[in-house]
């Protein structure tokens, strides 16, 4: 038979990752780490070849980037630059700096006398330095949204991350720019540069006028167009290296050029998504099976002489670490705080981007690739990208709890308000009906009230939606719902009946305990939740599709058994959509109502 | 530093497959031939700008590692278990005779003894990767006489796994090394399937059921047992050599029987979809680096003889497969597109001789080796054809073969959906659109990517089909095409877009949209109705808020009947009371 050695490795490799995400999902840990590790474990096992792996694993990135681009150009393009993108600048380059420091200082300790049984080879330069400040400020979603935990974005701190992470993503795609000039001269990078101009402006030559004749080329077949796409994505790989310039600006052109048409080629793209998940999982295990931690029986026999070299590597994960899981949600917080967002959503956000991002790990691989940086800087952010993320996932999942605490310690001290008509309210409102969301629902709801003479108060606390309060809304609170002064200002106490259209499950706890006095409606998307929610005291509780389906009933009915002439009735509701249904923009606090049935 | 380029040779394989490949769509052929034309083009046969590298040739075994675990995803192990003996009785005595044939042709041409038993033993196989490739392009994998194809080909596969085993170990120092070795692999494989069962009814259910609703989880898991069976199979020698024990297992096999052990999970379907497209890749590079192997002189050396003994082997193997068939009872269509699938000569072939190159002493030289290959080539190349054709050529030719029919004759059974119900995800509104429809319908069928959803619409009594709608595998099994009507409760636009595309004019298709500009676009696509749910739930509100503010008692009554859906606490709760909706 054929030599099978890499085939071997590979096989190793998968049959350690099977467990590994299987314990790594029972313990609600997401994907990416988990891969890492497996990785690290495989690695310890010195079976691998590493230059073929990597060969093989940067086909994953090349397929990550290609895909974000892809979805990037074909779905929405920021031209405005809000509050949002501000912050996650000003946070990168805190960071960032930070982290440069960091770097620099443990570059000076180790030139010291002192630690000269731990220095490394080659020293820790300015150059190395920027990675780690670049590991330290990225927190990307580019494979995020794909391997993370399903976020809702209708919620404001899901919304931040989402935008801040984002923004990350086209920052670190420029970097990588910069990164692949090899040398930071300023003539290399506007050479560079010039490269990834033309290679775009191909792309988007491609996209306009060739991939039409693709399209007719593969005439329909859905192989032909998969394979097609694959060679488009290889030849413009092919062509970065040429231009000497990184792959990663390669398959982000080779993106630009494919029109994405979802419904015709509906099997090509998801084709492309299983084949981006095989080599995304090959290329995180490869990568953190180039991190090699010393031997346990070597550092039995050997003590401290084994471990000698990892501790530099150690310490400057260790500084990482702290630098993404702490100080960074600190920064944010302070910085979303201060544009306006209500701390609690500000403290979530921040518990969401506390890791290094996966995309810092493809911008270390490619600098290292390119021998800009050193391996045990390498090592050290990819043992630091594991350990964040893990720990990210925890600080997520407990995020409301980690924010009750902090609160409760007293280390939040007041709410601050960037504005000062933050509460409008009448001072003796009472019986008065409290709206908590100003999405779609929100609104309908003070049109009800208004309408039937109703005194109301709205609850809401996204900073864009404050010109449209502060315009249309009688009595309003600009703030968290759940801060006492916000109940205090907004007399829910003395309210009627609260109706909260938000899904999030600390708002609606905080509600019921306010049974007793008044009326409380609540909502959420799942039926056995709401068993929990009546017998807490909850007068009603909406779920959405529940509500359609009884409103729908007796047309549904009409409709299945032929009783209407079905032109007639479209006709009509296509009227009545027109009519009744006033458009409106998806809300950012209020949870959409939904009856998707299955996940993406 | 790490000096580190990207894979170029795979690069290039890639984009030339890739021109080729949609060359040949253009020109109405089988891409396999594309593939392996652009072998010979760009491998020493031809221009010789790439040589066969470690990741090629990896990459190419993955190829046939993926395409017979997505062959054994879709086999049920009840659907084959019938057709064992026919399959049985049909491979055996088949691989006989064309060994003979084989043998006798190659003493016929001058060929040692030894060159023509080697080459006997090369030629009795048909193409694993052909034959499935071709069935899977063509959908037929699952009918009757793909079944036997496949299982012919598979009770093939052992035969040449104890045929490399024998030959790996040497030349043979008598019969009972040939009948240990036959023995210990068949007990390896009988044992492997086994424990696939086994897994397959114990392990693998808890386990899927947990991580199916996380597709990219679901499928990094699924790949990471295909590569258990691997590793495995791979290593079997490794593993045993502590007990003193030579043993060899296919890598394809152990493939095989890892994804046997998922067909009978009812996320199967869902995985397929998912595992296709990786395989279509791995086994491109299998094609093209078929013909990498080899330099222009080895493969032409005996290159009339290599044209003569194809014709006649073609002709040989469907005259064989055909009595075989036929002697076995299959109806004529079964018999006839069963055997011209299979007329071909295997990889295995290849890979049977080269084995015969290297044992010591060489059983063969590289003169003979190429002109294996040059038959295999020959014969693969040709049979695309026919396998491409083979429908029509059976309506060209059956009234020739009716002589043959047999009496009473084995038929498929004919499995699709018609004029049935497609409801595409499962929730309130569903539910009592289901209540009504069932009224008027015989065949519903529900899709769901939801595994608590699957299992309350199996205790409702409905077909279930679990996967996602955006799949064409999945619309294809749901008979997307046939059905009469078609309810996605889905907001999602590409499902319901390409739900409008797909279904003809004649099919009454409700769907769902979350805003105006959807619902809009929907009926312009042909929707007969779109349900605009969260606009619908908001209006029911508000009744019930006036009501409310109205008269209280009056509230109450409105929404008792939801409060006793709610307090049930049930994801689906009985509304056995409510056969459209409200009792107002």
């Amino acid at each position: 038979m054929t030599e099978v050695a890499l085939l071997t490795a590979l096989a190793v490799l998968f049959v350690i990752i099977g467990p590994l995400l299987l314990m790594a999902k029972a313990v609600q840990v997401s994907v990416i780490p988990a891969l890492i590790l497996a990785g690290l474990i495989v690695g310890q096992l010195d079976l691998i070849d590493e230059a073929v792996m990597l060969e093989l694993a940067r086909l994953g990135i090349a397929f990550l980037v290609f895909t974000f681009s892809v979805h990037f150009h074909t779905e929405r393009v920021r031209t405005v630059i809000s509050n949002t993108e501000v912050v996650a600048i000003v946070q990168a380059i805190i960071l960032g700096a930070l982290g440069i420091l960091f770097a620099l200082s443990v570059g000076i300790l180790l030139e010291l006398e002192a630690f000269a049984e731990m220095r490394l080879e080659d020293s820790l330069t300015g150059q190395q330095a920027l990675f780690v400040g670049i590991a330290a400020a990225l927190s990307s979603t580019i494979v995020g949204t794909t391997l993370f935990t399903r976020r809702q974005d209708d919620i404001v701190h899901d919304y931040l991350s989402g935008e801040i992470d984002s923004f990350n993503d086209l920052l670190a795609v420029f970097l990588l720019l910069v990164v692949g000039a090899g040398v930071f001269a300023l003539d290399p990078i506007a050479l560079q540069l010039g490269y990834g101009v033309i290679l775009l402006a191909t792309s988007v030559i491609i996209n306009r006028y060739l991939f039409g004749i693709i399209e007719r080329l593969a005439r329909g077949s859905d192989e032909a167009m998969l394979i097609s796409i694959v060679a488009l994505l290889i030849g413009f790989l092919a062509a970065a290296e040429f231009l000497e310039t990184s792959i990663v600006v390669g398959a982000f052109a080779a993106g630009v050029a494919v029109r994405d048409n979802p419904i015709e080629y509906s099997e090509v793209f998801n084709g492309l998504t299983s084949i981006r998940q095989f080599f995304v999982a090959l290329f995180f295990a490869t990568v953190g099976a180039m991190v090699t931690l010393p031997a346990p029986t070597a550092v039995g026999t050997d003590g401290f002489a084994a471990l000698a070299p990892f501790i530099p590597i150690a310490a400057i994960s260790l500084g990482l670490v702290i630098l993404t899981v702490v100080i960074k949600p600190i920064v944010t917080v302070a910085l979303l705080v201060y544009s306006g967002y209500d701390r609690r959503s500000a403290t979530i956000t921040g518990l969401d981007l506390d890791h290094v991002g996966e995309f810092s790990v493809i911008v270390a691989i490619e600098a290292l690739v390119l021998g800009l940086l050193i391996e045990p800087v390498f090592e050290a952010i990819i043992l630091a990208a594991a350990v964040s993320m893990i720990l990210s996932n925890f600080t997520h999942v407990y995020d409301e709890e980690i924010y009750r605490t902090l609160v409760d310690r007293g280390w939040f001290g007041q709410p601050y308000h960037n504005v000062d008509d933050w509460d409008s309210v009448p001072e003796d409102i009472s019986d008065h009906v409290v709206i908590i969301g100003y999405g779609r629902q929100g609104t309908r709801l003070v049109e009800f009230c208004k309408e039937i003479d109703q005194p109301y108060v709205v609850i809401e606390n996204n900073p864009q939606k404050l010109p449209e309060l502060r315009e249309k809304c009688d009595a309003y609170v600009y703030g968290d719902a759940i801060e006492p002064e916000t109940t205090k200002v907004s007399n829910l106490e003395d309210a009627r009946l609260i109706i909260s259209t938000a899904e999030l499950k600390s708002l609606t706890e905080y509600f019921l305990t306010f049974t007793d006095t008044v009326d409380v409606i609540v909502r959420t998307r799942e039926l056995p939740m709401a068993a929990d929610l009546i017998e807490q005291g909850a007068t009603y509780v909406i779920v959405p599709e529940l509500l359609a389906a009884d409103q729908l009933a007796d047309e549904l009915g009409a409709l299945l058994n032929g009783e209407y002439d079905s032109d007639e009735l479209r006709m009509a509701s296509m009227r009545a959509v027109e009519s009744e249904y006033a458009p409106s923009d998806p809300s950012t606090t209020e949870s959409l109502p939904d009856t998707e049935a299955f996940d993406r | 530093m790490v000096d580190v380029g990207l894979a170029s040779d795979v690069a290039i394989i890639l984009v030339a497959a890739a021109v080729v490949g949609v060359l040949a769509v253009r020109l109405g052929q089988p891409t396999i031939i594309g593939y392996i034309l652009t072998g010979v083009v760009i491998g020493p046969v031809g221009f010789g700008l790439v040589e066969p590298s470690i990741i090629t040739e990896t990459m190419a075994e993955l190829g046939l590692a993926f395409l017979l675990f997505l062959l054994g995803i879709k086999m049920r192990i009840d659907d084959i278990r019938h057709l064992i003996a026919p399959i049985v009785k049909i491979s055996l005595p088949q691989m006989t005779a064309i060994g003979l044939v084989g043998f006798g042709l190659a003493i016929a041409l001058p060929f040692s003894f030894e060159e023509s038993i080697i080459i006997g033993l090369a030629v009795m196989y048909s193409s694993t990767a052909v034959v499935i490739k071709m069935l899977n392009d063509k959908g037929t994998a699952t009918s009757l006489h793909g079944k036997i194809d496949v299982g012919v080909l598979l009770v093939q596969d052992i035969v040449v796994v104890i045929i490399l085993a024998v030959l790996a170990a040497g030349r043979p120092e008598s019969a009972s090394d040939v009948a240990t070795t036959l023995a210990i692999v068949l007990v390896l494989v009988t044992a492997t399937t086994v424990a696939a069962i086994v897994a397959s009814r114990y392990v693998l259910p808890p386990l899927f059921r947990r991580i199916a609703d996380d597709t990219t989880l679901f499928f990094l898991v699924a790949i990471s047992w295909l590569f258990l069976f691997v590793l495995v199979s791979d290593q079997i020698d490794v593993l045993l050599a502590p007990f003193g024990i030579e043993a060899y297992l296919s890598v394809e096999m152990g493939a095989f029987l890892a994804g046997l052990a998922i067909a009978q999970l009812p996320y199967s379907k869902d995985l397929q979809g998912r595992v296709n497209p990786l395989t279509d890749l791995f086994v491109m590079i299998f094609f093209v680096s078929v013909a990498l192997d080899f330099e222009a002189s080895d493969l032409l050396a005996y290159w009339q003889e290599a044209i003569i003994v194809a014709v006649v082997l073609m002709v040989a193997k469907f005259v064989v497969f055909f009595t075989l068939l036929n002697w076995q009872r299959f109806d004529l269509e079964t018999t006839f597109l069963g055997s011209i699938n299979m007329i071909q000569v295997s990889e295995f072939g290849i890979v049977v001789a080269v084995a015969a190159v290297l044992t010591e002493p060489a059983f063969i030289g590289q003169a003979e080796l190429g002109f294996i290959t040059l038959v295999a080539l020959i014969t693969m190349s040709v049979s695309v054809y026919f396998i491409q054709y083979n429908q029509q050529l059976f309506e060209r030719v059956k009234p020739y073969l009716s002589k043959w029919e047999p009496y009473d004759p084995v038929t498929p059974a004919d499995k699709e959906y018609r004029d049935h119900v497609i409801v595409i995800g499962y929730d309130e509104i569903a539910r009592r659109a289901l209540r009504i429809l069932e009224k008027n319908y015989d065949e519903i069928v529900v899709v769901d990517r939801n595994v608590e959803h699957v299992e309350a619409i199996k205790n409702a009594g409905y077909k279930t089909l679990f996967g996602d709608f955006q799949h064409k595998k999945i619309r294809k099994e749901a008979g997307i095409k046939y059905a009469d009507f078609v309810f996605s409760s889905s907001v999602q636009m590409e499902v319901n877009e390409t739900l409008l595309n797909e279904t003809s004019a004649e099919t009454t298709v409700l769907v769902e949209a979350a805003t105006v500009e959807e619902a809009n676009r929907l009926y312009d696509l042909g929707a007969e109705y779109v349900i605009l749910a969260p606009q619908l739930g908001v209006k029911q509100f508000i009744e019930y808020l006036e009501a409310y503010f109205e008269d209280r008692s009056t509230f109450d009554r409105l929404i008792a009947a939801d409060m006793e859906l709610l307090t049930s606490g049930r994801l689906f709760p009985d509304i056995s009371k409510r056969p459209g909706g409200d009792d107002d």
